[in-house]
């Protein structure tokens, strides 16, 4: 490709035929401020009804609970949108933060502990990405894999136990705070900035989305698909080494049994988001909503006092209601940007009422009326 | 119930339908009567889908009334028109590749328990022997256990056929049968059409080849802009009374210009391709501003070529641009040469269907509207407005899905695409394939006007009429190499099709060359490239 550039468009000479171009479709307004609508109400129930939600321990609480699952979200929501799958992140990111814990405990040394686990990470995710794109083997299989590789080193190397002695000045970046706030939701909302950048912003970000969205269209476009597979895949494995090191902060110690299921949880957090299992369609944005709805949800179970196996229940089931949701929302959506005809698209009154109301009553948690509203 | 006596009769009246407030049908009337075969003709978005849709009930109308003999009926879904007896054979293969054709035909037979079954389960010598009735009927020779995918494109037109009349119907519908068959093929889909009729069944088919609309239908209803503009017989019809019926009194078939815009420069010369393992090595060129048509039947090496050019394929074979060996194996090869690709299968190959027009036009050339690996969504959309006037791409917006565009649009974006990306030679594929004839004359300019400011064309097309409205020179292939080249105007349809179904043309037996020994220069414009074979050790090989 040439590395001439388009120079800027003279005035719009047929500016009066199309006023401004014209971005988003209806409908599509709908659909992305449907999760975020739900966490909201959730919010202010929760607020309502418990003292203890808005307390600023709660609060912190809860984002430092969300920073884990959302840096590996983060990093997977690439990798989905891809149309590829990563499970290795979670037994990935115990196995990282063992090896971050020992180079640190060894060498007395909090940067050369860091640089371990990002090269670690960086490691697992070519070794991801070659697996999948030199030798063809499905991501499923392939990162399924490396997960139980994963695991069975973060194991063999601490024969069960936890890395534990963490260099003082480690312990005190993880008390640091900025603003009220502990510098791991800072790094976590740097790392969100920086995807969202990536995604949106980069010839990266669109080509991830093309590659999904259709990987020969991609390729007769002269778009690489090796290298755009082999790239999200690295970066779920940096995803994957911060992930380790946000656990390290939060727990000061290499856990070889954490984050078990951490990966799906992500895949979970991702697809309630909004984000397509099929690839093509998605955002860090959404990501981010079903993570915070995932957390928020979560510390309300736990306020509410209910117990942990009920509590595994009470997910599990929003995570297959959310995904249905997921189906009906995009239904909607395409039933009214692509009637066989190219005309204009207009919403058809009464049809989006449906699907909102379903959700709060399905979850139990959420007046109808008010997560009716902001879908108009 | 009284029931007027006749020929069995189905079809609609008053028929309105929209979609979110658009329109697409505006008080049609059809009817279809038992034992004729019906035309139904239109352009792209004129509600011909939604028509067919409507009387095989995949979508209920939001006003008009189905009639069955007369008598008022509704159908919420289609297994209710199978039973009634109205039965769909859709445009695009819907078909088990790995399942045998008797298989294939229990797969949608609804009553099966009845027909072949012993105790619940399926009775499989009991079900061959009905399925063997049932071809032979349609007159299709076909072996039942024969897997589907191994089956040649009128086959598997036959395949479809044959199980949508497993219901026995008395109305069978059918959306663009022809479409993707050449026209050998096309033509034994029409003569099972013929037999269905004279077993009494009504046929109903929308095609946008109007010589077999006009040879194989005895009536023609023809809708334009949602509206029933005509319903006639088709005797006396000619074709281009249908054509100016469907469009109205916009412009038809483009015309082709009086000069030709052929430079001498070579933008692409090849050397020793061979398009199949059997096939022999030829050369070819092609020139700045010229369309090189490429046609033959399916296998014989014409489409696969073209994929070559595009780097779909990798060439089997040495490339030069300018002057200088090129790589040519993939479609990024192709492109670092300059040369886009645009394949015939335009949803499931050429768009990112789910993702904007805008995004689309852009993606062949993200680099251009991007600083330092930054986009700018600005330019993207500043471009992809200048392309939407330029080309009149017609979308609902920017952002809207490329799904969203019809079949003509659609094509527009990826020749946008391309141009967009500044490439100076385009390989198509069937650029007009399910386009209506208005957005075929536009798509046929804007190869014309991307040939006249220099660029060169490879197009694949096995529509004689298309080849011979664009071209400046005729490659014609036939099993699996390249047979010759022709100047267009030394061509007409028929001797066209002739060449390309393989007839012996005893004036293009020149310039055979020993085993191995390839032709040193390249032919002079508009003389042929040597043929690599005799016609006879070609037929004698296969």
């Amino acid at each position: 490709m040439t590395a001439m550039r388009e120079r800027p468009a003279r005035s719009d000479p047929t500016g009066e035929r199309t006023p401004r171009p014209q971005v988003r479709v209806r409908g599509a307004l709908f659909d992305r401020l449907f999760v975020p609508a739900v966490l909201v109400t959730l919010v202010v129930y929760l607020s309502a009804t418990n003292d203890a939600f808005f307390s600023r321990i709660n609060v912190t609480n809860v984002l430092m609970q969300a920073s884990i699952l959302a840096i590996v979200a983060f990093g997977a929501t690439f990798v989905i949108m891809a149309g590829q799958l990563d499970l290795s992140m979670g037994t990935g990111s115990a196995l990282i933060s063992v090896i971050g814990a020992t180079v640190m405990v060894d060498t007395g040394s909090v940067l050369l502990g860091l640089g371990a686990c990002l090269l670690a990470g960086l490691l697992l995710g070519l070794v991801n990405g070659v697996v999948v794109t030199a030798l063809h083997v499905p991501s499923f299989i392939a990162t399924l894999g490396t997960m139980i590789i994963c695991g069975g080193i973060a194991l063999a190397m601490t024969n069960g136990g936890v890395v534990s002695g963490l260099p003082a000045g480690f312990r005190e970046i993880a008390t640091l705070r900025l603003l009220g706030l502990p510098v791991l939701v800072w790094g976590t909302a740097a790392i969100f900035l920086l995807l969202w950048w990536l995604q949106r912003q980069t010839v990266f970000g669109y080509q991830v989305l093309a590659v999904g969205g259709n990987a020969e269209a991609a390729r007769l476009s002269g778009i690489s698909l090796g290298r755009v597979r082999l790239l999200v895949f690295v970066l779920a494995g940096v995803a994957t080494a911060l992930a380790a090191i946000a656990l390290l902060v939060r727990v000061q110690s290499g856990q070889p049994n954490a984050n078990g299921t951490l990966a799906l949880e992500a895949i979970a957090a991702v697809v309630v988001g909004g984000t397509s299992l099929n690839g093509g369609r998605g955002s860090v944005v959404r990501t981010l909503w079903g993570v915070l709805l995932i957390a928020v949800l979560r510390n309300g179970l736990d306020l509410s006092g209910i117990s942990e196996d009920y509590k595994q229940v009470v997910l599990g089931t929003v995570f297959i209601l959310a995904a249905s949701v997921d189906f009906l929302r995009r239904r909607l959506v395409r039933r009214r940007v692509t009637p066989s005809s190219a005309g204009p698209t207009l919403s058809s009154p009464g049809a989006p009422d449906t699907t909102p109301g379903q959700v709060p009553a399905a979850t139990g948690t959420v007046p109808p009326s008010s997560a009716a509203a902001p879908a108009r | 119930m009284t029931a007027t006596t006749g020929a069995p009769r189905f079809g609609v009246r008053a028929a309105v339908h929209d979609y979110s407030g658009v329109v697409v049908l505006r008080e049609v009337d059809f009817e279809l009567r038992g034992g004729e075969i019906h035309a139904l003709l239109g352009e792209n978005g004129s509600g011909k889908s939604t028509l067919i849709k409507v009387l095989t009930g995949a979508v209920r109308p939001t006003g008009g009334t189905l009639l069955l003999d007369g008598e008022p009926v509704h159908f919420a879904t289609p297994q209710q028109a199978q039973a009634a007896g109205v039965a769909v054979v859709h445009q695009n293969y819907n078909l088990f590749p790995d399942l045998s054709v008797e298989k294939t035909l229990l797969a949608s037979a609804a009553d099966v328990p009845r027909r072949a079954s012993r105790l619940g389960a399926v009775d499989h010598r009991s079900w061959r022997r009905q399925v063997q009735e049932l071809l032979h009927r349609l007159g299709v020779d076909l072996d039942p256990r024969a897997l589907v995918g191994a089956l040649g494109p009128a086959e598997r037109k036959f395949v479809e056929i044959a199980r949508a009349m497993v219901t026995e119907p008395r109305f069978l519908i059918l959306d663009e049968p022809t479409a993707s068959l050449e026209p050998a093929a096309a033509d034994r889909v029409l003569a099972l059409m013929r037999t269905l009729r004279g077993h009494g069944v009504g046929l109903a088919f929308v095609s946008h080849r109007l010589d077999e609309v006009a040879a194989t239908a005895d009536r023609v209803t023809v809708l334009r802009d949602g509206q029933r503009v005509a319903e006639r017989a088709s005797a006396g019809l000619t074709t281009a009374e249908m054509a100016r019926l469907m469009v109205g009194d916009r412009p038809q078939e483009s015309v082709r210009p009086d000069t030709s815009t052929v430079r001498s420069e070579v933008l692409l010369r090849m050397h020793d391709v061979r398009c199949s393992d059997d096939g022999d090595a030829f050369d070819i060129d092609v020139h700045a501003g010229e369309i090189l048509a490429v046609t033959g039947l399916v296998g014989s090496g014409a489409a696969t070529f073209v994929s070559m050019v595009g780097g779909d394929v990798p060439l089997r074979g040495r490339a030069e641009v300018d002057g200088h060996e090129v790589r040519l194996r993939t479609a990024r090869d192709a492109q670092a040469q300059g040369i886009g690709f645009i394949p015939e299968d335009r949803k499931a190959r050429g768009l990112v269907l789910e993702h904007s027009c805008a995004v689309n036009i852009s993606l062949a050339s993200l680099g251009r509207v991007s600083t330092a690996g930054r986009v700018s969504r600005r330019r993207l959309l500043r471009r992809a407005e200048e392309y939407r006037n330029r080309l009149d791409i017609r979308m609902p917006s920017l952002g809207a899905p490329a799904s969203a565009l019809s079949g003509g649009n659609q094509q527009k974006v990826l020749v946008a695409k391309w141009l967009a990306s500044g490439v100076r030679l385009i390989a198509v594929e069937e650029p007009t394939q399910g386009v209506d004839i208005g957005g075929r004359a536009q798509i046929h300019d804007l190869l014309r006007e991307f040939t006249a400011a220099g660029g060169a064309v490879v197009l694949f097309s096995t529509d004689v009429r298309e080849v011979l409205a664009l071209a400046d020179r005729v490659a014609v292939f036939r099993h699996g190499c390249l047979s010759r080249v022709h100047a267009f105007d030394d061509l007409d349809q028929a001797r066209l099709t002739a060449l390309t179904a393989g007839e012996d043309d005893s004036s293009a037996a020149l310039g055979l060359r020993a085993d191995g020994a390839v032709p040193s220069s390249a032919a002079p414009l508009s003389t042929p490239i040597p043929s690599s074979r005799p016609t006879v050790r070609m037929e004698s090989s296969r």
